[in-house]
Parts: C-alpha cells; structure tokens; sequence
C-alpha cells in the first residue's frame, strides 16, 4: 500500500465513523444525566480514530481538533460535565469541521480551526472552574494545577485508548500512531504548562511555520489524490462478494452447456441452456444492485440535527419522528434525494410548524411533530414527509400566483384544489409571506420537483389547512435498470416504465367511438365511469409509417399513465412485451426533448426510446385537457364510500343518453308515438283520467328530437304538485351514479351537468327547468285538464322535488365580467337566484329595488364608482338593509384590509379564488337565514 | 499510416478524410474522427429536429446520427448502400454525420487552404474552415467546432 491508498483508507473510515455522530451527539444531549456510555464510547472512538489517523497524515489541525473534542467528550464520559445545548453545540460544530477536513485533506493545514478549539477549551476550563467551585473563586493560577492533573489523568487515557485503537487499526499503523500522539500530547503539555487557558490557538501559530513545508508537499499530494478517485470505493461485504464469485462461476457454466448445446444443436439443450443463463442474470442483476443499494437512514440521519437547530432559531418545539431508517435504495438515489428532502424539510420546520403561541391559540399541542417515512410499495419506495403545522392553503397559493402573473384569474378559478396546490412547484412561487434566511437557503420546490422527476420519481402534496401537509414521493429502487412496457408505434418501439403504468387496455374497433370523445379542442377516452385526456401518440410523433406488427389488428391498444398527478391515455399501435431496459442517456442534442428520459437498446440490438410520461403530458398539452374535464376531481374521489344515488337512464336522438334522479320519477309508462297528440302546440296525452302534458327534452334549444325510429318512453313524474310527462326513448336503465361528479360543462336552463354513465356522456335532466322553460316560451297556454297528484300513487317515498328557489336571491356586486358570471353560474347552481351588478352603486340600487327577494350580499371590494366597503357601510346604515349578511369576496386580503372590512360591516371575508370555499359559505349563509 | 501522421507533422499539414455529399466534396480533419461505419438499423426519434436521422446501437453505444446534408443546407443523393456515418465524439456524446460516401484520406498543408469565396451562401460557409483545391474538385473542409455549434434548448422547461 502506498501513501495514497492509506489516507484513502483512513479518509473512508472516518466518513464512516462521523456519519452517525450528529444524531449520537443529539441522543447525548437528550440523555442528558442517564449518559449510555456504549453510545458516548462511540462517539469518542470516532473521535479518538480520526486523531490517530490524522496524526499518522501529519494533519496537525486535525489531530488537535479531534483531540479536543476527545477531551471534551471524556469530561462527559466520567460525569464531569453533562453535555447542554452549548457544549453539543460546539462538539457538532467541531465534527462538522473534522469532515470538511476529511473530505478536504489538502486543505487541513490552512484551515483556521482557532475558534472553535477556543470553544472547546472554555468548556474544559469551566469544569475545572466548576469542580473547584466548592473550595474557593478559582483565579488563574487555580484551573491550571487542575489541568495539569487533568492531563495527566488524560494521558493515561491516551494510553489505553490507543491500545484500543491498536484493535481497529492495521499493523502497519500501529508504531507511528503512538509516537505521533505522545508527541503530540508532549506538545500539549508544554504549552499547556506554559499557558494554561489558550494553549489551543497558541498551539497552532506556534507549530504552523514549521508544518507549512511538510504540509504542503503532503497537501498537493493528497489533493491530487482526491480528485482522481474521489468517492469511488463502495464497501461490500465478503458475503455478498463470495455470492457474486458462485454467481460469476454458474454463468461460466451456463455458457459451457450453451456452447456444447450449440455444437450439438440440441433444441433441448439450448433451451435449457438458455433457461439456466436467465437465471443467474436475474439472480446476478438482483445481487450487483444490492451492492448499490443503501439505507434511505444514511439522508435521514441527518434531519435531526437540521431539525433541532432550525426549531431553536425559530423558538419552535418540533418533535421529529423518522420511521423506516433501514429502506434501501440505489446510492444515486439516496444521494439524488438528499437535497430535495432536506429542502423539504426545512420547510416544514420553518413554514409548516406554527409558533408555539399560534399553536396553543388553534388549541393544538405546542410542540409540532414532522413525520419522515420510508415505505415499500408495490415495488416502488415511498417517502412521506408530513407535519401537523398549519397546512398549505390553495386559495392562498393560487392568489399568489396570480399576483405573480403565473397564472390568470380566469385559470385559478378553473383550478381544483390538489392542482393549486401543486402551483408551489411552479417556479417562483414562494408561499411564504415573508422571507427568512432560513427558507430563502438550499432550492426551490420547482427544483425539488425537477429533481424528483430526474430521478423518474413523482411527487404528490395533500394538504389539510389547519392541519398539516403531506408531501409523498414515490421513488424507483434503481435508475439503472427499469421494467418497462415496449410499445409498438410505426415500425418504432417504445419503452414506457411500469411505474408510469397504471393499466392496459385493448378497445375493438367497432368499440372505440362510443369511448373517444370530443371536449373543447382535446380529445378524451371515457372508461369506466372515467375521462382522460387522450394522446394519439402516432399523431403526437407525426409517425406516418404502416405499423408492421399489427397490420390487420382490429383493436386499439392503450396504454393508461399517470406522472404521479394525472392519469392519461395513450394509443398506441401495440403493446409487444415487458423488459427490463438498461438506461443510457441521450446526447445533448437530444436533452431538450422531454419526452424521452432516454434510450435502451432491446434484446435484438435495436435501441427504443424510452418514454418520460411527465415531459410527455406537458408536450402533448395534457394539462389542457384535464381542465377541459372539469370532473376530474371526481373521479379522483371515486372510493367505496362515496354516496350513490340512484338515476335513470334514457335516450333521446341518436347517441344521446339523458339521466334523471330516479327518485323525481313516479312511473315509467312504454308508449307509441301515436299516443302523442298535440294540443295547442303541447304534446299531450291521455294518462289515467286525465291528459298528461308531455315535455321532451328537444323543448330546450339546440337539442333534438327524439329518435322517431326508437322505441318511446313517457317518465311521470311530479312537477309544482302537477303531474307531467318527460318523452324518452328505450333503453331505459337505472344506474347509481355519484352525484358528486356532475360537472358544469353542459350546464343550462334545463341540464343540470353532465356526467358518465355507463362509459357515455349523460346529460342530466332537470324537469323543473324544462317545464318552467316550456312555460316562459309558450306564456299564453291554453289550460289543460291536468292529471292532479290525487289519481297519482307515488311510491313509498315521497317525490322529491327542491324547489326552483327564485324567490330566495343573492345580491352579487362585481366589477370583473368572468367573476361575475362564473360566480353568479356557482349560485345558480345552488339554486339561488342572483341579482348582479358591476359596481356598488348599481348593487345599491338593485338592492332597493328588491328588498323583499334579497338574503344575502357578495360584493367584490375592488370596484368602480362605489367600492365594496362602500357599499357595506351604505347597507349597514339603513335600517331596511342592516342586518343581511354580507360576503366581502377579494383578492387582496391583508390584515389591514380586513380589519377595515370589519369596520365597514363584513360579515365574512373570502378570497375571490376559492370557488368551493365561497360556494360553501353562501349556502350555509342561506341555509341559515331560512332556519329563521 | 505511420509515414502519413509523419508527413503531417513534419509539414504542419491535416490528415484529412474526403467524403461526398450531393455533387460535392467535403473534407474533415481525421484526428477527430473516431471511425467510419456503415448506416446500420436506425431508430427514428418523434419530435427530433428535422436534421436527426435518429439513433443507432454501436456496440452498446446510443448515437445520435445527423444528417450532414441537411445541417449543411445542401443536397444529397438518395440512400444507397455508399452511405456512411462518420463519428465524432463530442462532451462524451457519439454523434455519426451520414454522407453519401466516403472517398479517401489526403493530406492537406495548412498553406493550401483557401478562405470560401464570397459567393458562397453565408450560413454555409460559416461551417467551413475553408476551401481546398484537388485536381478539378474543389473540398470544402468542414470545420468541426462549427458542426457542433447548434442551438442547444433550455433544459428547464417545467410545466405544471
């Protein structure tokens, strides 16, 4: 072994040795006076070794460092001193500083350490102050009687530490490692006999001179060294390595029986030739990746002390809970993790976690608890870092944005609340209301998440204001080697990596139509009660060629994916097979296409590209689709418990498909269109003992008749205490279907929404509307002899019909023509009427003019003419106006602003960007004021 | 080969590799060329820039093969079995240039290159070292610095 390959070896082991020491040390604090002396031994090991090594190097700087810490520690050891705040404090600062010197060996000797050997040395000189406090005030002369005994005390120590050391340490080592340290302890004890308190810092001037030219030949040296094989060693255990050689020998053997097979051209024998080599390549692959796995512990060890000292900065009590320490991972993995997990971190101290005043005021616990777990799951790792600090806000993040131009208002608006919060990782976005040095370190959340993405990792917020976030993170175990599905496009191939996956499916032919949809500008596949937004990716990649392996294929095959946010489809010609894909990296010609993560070359030789699903979802303007689908947060909620209510199904024209609630619904009657006749121009007909009206939905504009070659249907059913008819087509069928996934899309005077049932787009009826639509276009009716709800039995259950609540109307004053029409869109839908204005003085007069009908007020405050606040003042102060609930919506919602709000009258303050939220809080102002 | 590379020392001159695009000659210094190899299975990439041909495997290698002509704004003869890829490496990356075919080898004294005269089109003469004269031909020699001078895209771009 030469110079080199020695300090290589003491540079690993004391890595090794210092890489558990933050959290021993934190333990140590903890422990206070019940001291677990294996623990406190360890850590005097690693400080003991790391001072013989160093010595050995002639790396005087760090021999002194480390033997100052041995000191300090041993006072702890023997119950001389309890390791407090401050004296962890300087031993962490000391190991942080002994690291640096490790990784930076070439640097050691000109590395000014003074401060903190003068820190360990006040700590070791207070104790000798303290032990004497008994007898008498110590001067000078005092602590330095106590000192030498103490160091003579020390060198005995010295002694039977290093024979402890001779243990661990090579033969080779060994003489050189005593003589360095009783010199260096002779030098010690010189200076300290000489100069008590500061032999430290004297130490070092003194000795520099002379260790300058050695140093320096030695430092060039070393660095050099260090930058040709910087971190290139990884330890295996012999266990692992013999494994390795047993495997090596059986491929050796496999390839003989395939070599003999060949010679022979048994079919036989290279079949189980073959089947012998996939084996132990599999077996092989399995174990040489386990030499690259490692602990996730190995990033997670170092929050505590992360978490400690940013929570004593900031006067928070934080409790930090780690679980699954031992989940391994590929070393990139944990090394590429590092940085977005401790930014991660950070944030949940410094923003998560309230002030322990803030908390106690919310009634929670005062000391925040942040959670680190690691998990297995479905061959994939999962990193959760959750705390129960105040939770992140939506509304608040996508007002930020908004304020920043990320974002539109419009877009906001149109936002649900997982993707507001996943604006944070929009860059330039920082929740955080003020700045603190604290946060503004280490990267952005659009560089934790670039850097989730690189390593083909997805990240997830939920969060639940008030109480706390989550952040998951979903990791490969290895770059290198993925399971990818090879898909066939064109005469190419595809790899798209499993864990994108989430299913497969094939669509006949004949089948797709009814799947494939049209909303706004993008395409959308309906499966199973579900949209998703659909690439094409022969379209997406411009592929003009035939597909040669399913040239007479009659189905479509499609591939579901998910980057961890959204699911979407993709078409593909064909699926071939699953492969474990080598990746390689594409040249920098080829970086800026992010759909592709890369490139692997197939069994055949060929080389495939492999899919990125996160770049292709932005490329392919998959986003835009999502919002097109403004249901997919239902969807997403699609769970056991959801409350399904029971709807009939209908037809109408061709491919239509309508619903209604089947509790609205008295009887289904099947009928001839010559039953139908027509009376005044309304459809009637004859029902029971009377003439039943019949409303279809072509009544509506722009939809159409009902397909006169279907068979005909008539749904009774109760509209204002009279019995109508709703003209249908076969089939008829009841289905349950959530009712929270009605979506506004094809929302208007007559449709409620539209959901998906059974895997078509189904307009929901609404029959009040209809009639009340019937009635408003045709005023001047003639009257019929309506079949009264007396010759009706309805069912069991009453007929549940809500009243069309048009004499129960909201005030909404706003000057932005979107809000105001998407506002006003959202009340109507809670079935309230709204009187609108764009200003304060026309919400004003409005307001006069229909005192008797108005409940509620929502006013913008930014407004022309007259301002919100305004216009509160204006209603509270006249008697007829006083007492309605106001709701002031806006955007700008500082303290300031609502303590004026307040003044002026307010009742509630909402942020203009929270539909739910606003949405919420005038249905229960409404509910309130009819409970009245 | 060794006689060559001493020639070109001796004479501050380029060993220089001749190949054919179209009607024209083209010529590129040897020292950085890593080999010639046929054009081989290609895998065309979706969305590449119009003058990436696509990907080949070389011996576990992934190179990325431009189409010369394309990036040289000049035509070239249809595919036939004279095409060849001329590889470079550059930052690590493998990238093969195809040309219609590839000629000989010559040596070409620093003195014998000619500046590209002024009728030429600007874009194109900006990828040339300069000119050099063989018999009745006329070798641009293309200077590989400029080859590789393409617009390289932000590779930050987040979405959402």
């Amino acid at each position: 072994m030469d110079d080199e390959e020695f300090l290589k070896e003491f540079t690993d082991e004391a890595l090794e040795l210092l890489d558990g020491i933050e959290n021993d040390l934190l333990t140590i604090e903890e422990q206070g006076e019940s001291l677990d002396d294996d623990l406190l031994n360890k850590v005097f090991r690693a400080a003991h070794t790391i001072k013989g090594g160093s010595g050995f190097f002639d790396l005087e700087n760090m021999t002194l460092l480390a033997h100052k810490s041995e000191t300090v520690l041993d006072l702890i050891r023997t119950r001389k001193i309890i390791a407090n705040d401050e004296i962890t404090n300087l031993l962490l600062t000391a190991f942080d500083q002994l690291r640096v010197m490790v990784n930076n060996t070439g640097d050691v000797a000109s590395m000014d350490i003074s401060k903190i050997i003068e820190g360990l040395d006040s700590v070791t000189s207070i104790k000798s102050v303290s032990a004497n406090n008994d007898t008498t005030q110590s001067d000078d002369d005092e602590p330095f009687a106590e000192s030498s005994e103490k160091l003579a005390q020390l060198q005995y120590e010295e002694n039977s530490n290093a024979k402890d050391a001779e243990v661990e340490s090579s033969e080779e080592l060994e003489p050189e490692l005593k003589s360095i340290e009783s010199e260096q302890l002779e030098v010690a004890i010189n200076n300290i006999s000489t100069n008590g308190r500061d032999f430290g810092k004297k130490e070092i001037t003194e000795k520099k001179p002379e260790a300058t030219q050695a140093d320096k030949a030695l430092g060039t040296q070393v660095q050099r060294s260090t930058v040709k094989h910087a971190d290139e060693t990884l330890r295996i255990s012999v266990g692992m390595l013999e494994n390795l050689m047993n495997l090596a020998g059986e491929l050796v053997l496999s390839r003989n029986q395939l070599r003999s097979a060949v010679i022979k051209n048994n079919t036989h024998l290279i079949h189980s030739a073959e089947q012998g080599i996939n084996q132990v390549t599999t077996e092989l692959q399995d174990t040489i990746m386990q030499t690259r796995l490692q602990p996730i512990g190995n990033v997670f060890n170092k929050f505590p002390r992360v978490v400690r000292d940013m929570a004593k900065q900031l006067g928070k009590e934080i409790e930090l809970e780690i679980v699954g320490k031992e989940v391994a991972l590929d070393k990139t993995l944990v090394e590429g993790i590092s940085d977005p997990l401790m930014h991660m971190v950070r944030n949940a101290v410094d923003h998560g976690i309230e002030s322990k005043e803030d908390r106690l005021k919310t009634g929670k616990p005062p000391v925040g608890t942040i959670l680190i777990e690691a998990k297995h799951e479905a061959g994939q790792v999962i990193i959760e870092i959750s705390d129960d600090g105040k939770g992140l806000d939506g509304g608040l993040i996508a007002e930020s944005a908004v304020r920043k131009g990320l974002i539109t208002e419009q877009q906001a608006w149109d936002l649900s609340e997982k993707e507001k919060l996943h604006l944070i990782f929009h860059a330039g976005l920082s929740t955080a209301k003020k700045v603190s040095d604290l946060s503004g370190r280490g990267v952005g959340m659009d560089v934790v998440k670039t850097n989730i993405n690189r390593l083909n990792g997805q990240i997830e917020i939920t969060s639940d204001p008030g109480f706390g976030s989550t952040f998951r993170i979903k990791l490969p175990l290895t770059l290198a080697i993925i399971p990818c599905l090879i898909v066939m496009v064109g005469k190419e191939r595809f790899s798209i990596p499993q864990s994108n996956i989430k299913e497969l499916i094939s669509i006949r032919n004949d089948e797709i139509d009814n799947h494939i949809e049209i909303l706004g500008n993008s395409e959308v596949l309906i499966v199973r009660e579900k949209i998703l937004p659909l690439v094409r990716f022969r379209e997406f990649g411009k592929i003009e060629s035939e597909n040669v392996a399913g040239a007479h294929k009659d189905a479509n095959e499609i591939v579901i994916v998910t980057d961890g946010d959204k699911n979407f489809a993709v078409l593909v010609d064909w699926f071939e097979n699953t492969e474990e894909v080598v990746v390689k990296p594409l040249s920098q010609r080829l970086k800026h296409l992010t759909e592709y993560s890369g490139a692997t070359i197939l069994g055949d030789g060929s080389v495939a590209m492999i899919l990125d699903i996160n770049g292709l979802a932005a490329k392919a303007n998959v986003l835009n689709a999502v919002k097109e689908i403004e249901n997919e947060k239902g969807t997403e909620h699609q769970t056991d418990e959801v409350d399904l209510t029971p709807y009939l199904l209908f037809g109408n024209a061709r491919n239509e498909q309508y619903a209604i609630p089947l509790d609205a619904v008295g009887r289904i009657e099947r009928i001839r269109w010559s039953d139908i006749e027509y009376l005044g121009g309304k459809r009637t007909m004859q029902y029971r003992n009377g003439m039943l009206q019949i409303y279809s939905m072509s009544d509506l504009p722009h939809i159409k008749e009902p397909d006169p070659d279907a068979v005909p249907v008539v749904i009774v059913s109760e509209v204002e205490g009279r019995m109508v008819g709703l003209l249908g087509t076969t089939p008829v069928n009841v289905v349950d279907l959530n009712p929270d996934f009605i979506n506004n899309l094809h929302r208007r005077v007559g449709i409620q929404g539209s959901l998906i049932a059974q895997s078509r787009t189904t307009l929901i009826a609404d029959l009040q509307e209809i009639v009340g639509q019937r009635h408003h276009s045709n005023s001047a009716s003639n009257e019929i002899n309506d079949v009264t709800t007396d010759d009706f039995s309805p069912s069991s259950e009453p007929l549940q019909i809500e009243d069309v609540a048009v004499d129960r109307s909201v005030l909404l004053a706003e000057d932005s023509d979107f809000f105001r029409n998407k506002i006003k869109k959202n009340i109507n839908e809670s079935g309230f009427h709204v009187f609108d204005a764009e200003d304060g003085e026309k919400a004003w007069s409005l307001l006069l003019e229909q005192l008797d009908r108005i409940e509620l007020v929502v006013t913008d405050l930014e407004m022309p003419h007259m301002d919100g606040l305004e216009l509160t003042r204006k209603i509270r102060s006249d008697h007829r106006t006083a007492d309605l609930p106001i709701i002031a919506v806006t955007s700008l919602a500082s303290e300031e602003d609502i303590q004026r709000g307040i003044e002026a009258g307010v009742t509630e303050y909402q942020i203009k960007l929270d539909r739910e939220k606003l949405i919420a809080s005038i249905q229960s102002f409404m509910k309130l004021t009819t409970t009245e | 080969m060794n006689n060559l590379k001493e020639k070109v020392v001796n004479q501050n001159a380029t060993l220089t590799m001749l190949f054919r695009i179209g009607k024209s000659l083209y010529g590129l210094d040897t020292s950085i060329v890593q080999e010639v190899v046929r054009v081989g299975e290609l895998t065309t990439v979706p969305g590449a820039p119009k003058d990436i041909v696509g990907v080949r495997n070389l011996r576990g290698k992934i190179v990325t093969v431009i189409d010369l002509a394309i990036q040289l704004n000049v035509d070239s003869k249809p595919r036939s079995s004279e095409n060849r890829l001329v590889l470079l490496e550059h930052y690590g990356d493998s990238y093969g240039f195809l040309v219609d075919s590839v000629s000989e080898a010559v040596i070409i004294k620093e003195e014998e290159i000619m500046p590209p005269t002024s009728n030429l089109d600007l874009e194109y003469t900006h990828s040339l070292r300069g000119l050099w004269r063989t018999g009745n031909d006329i070798v641009s020699i293309i200077d590989p610095e400029k080859i590789f001078n393409w617009r390289i895209d932000s590779e930050h771009s987040l979405s959402l």
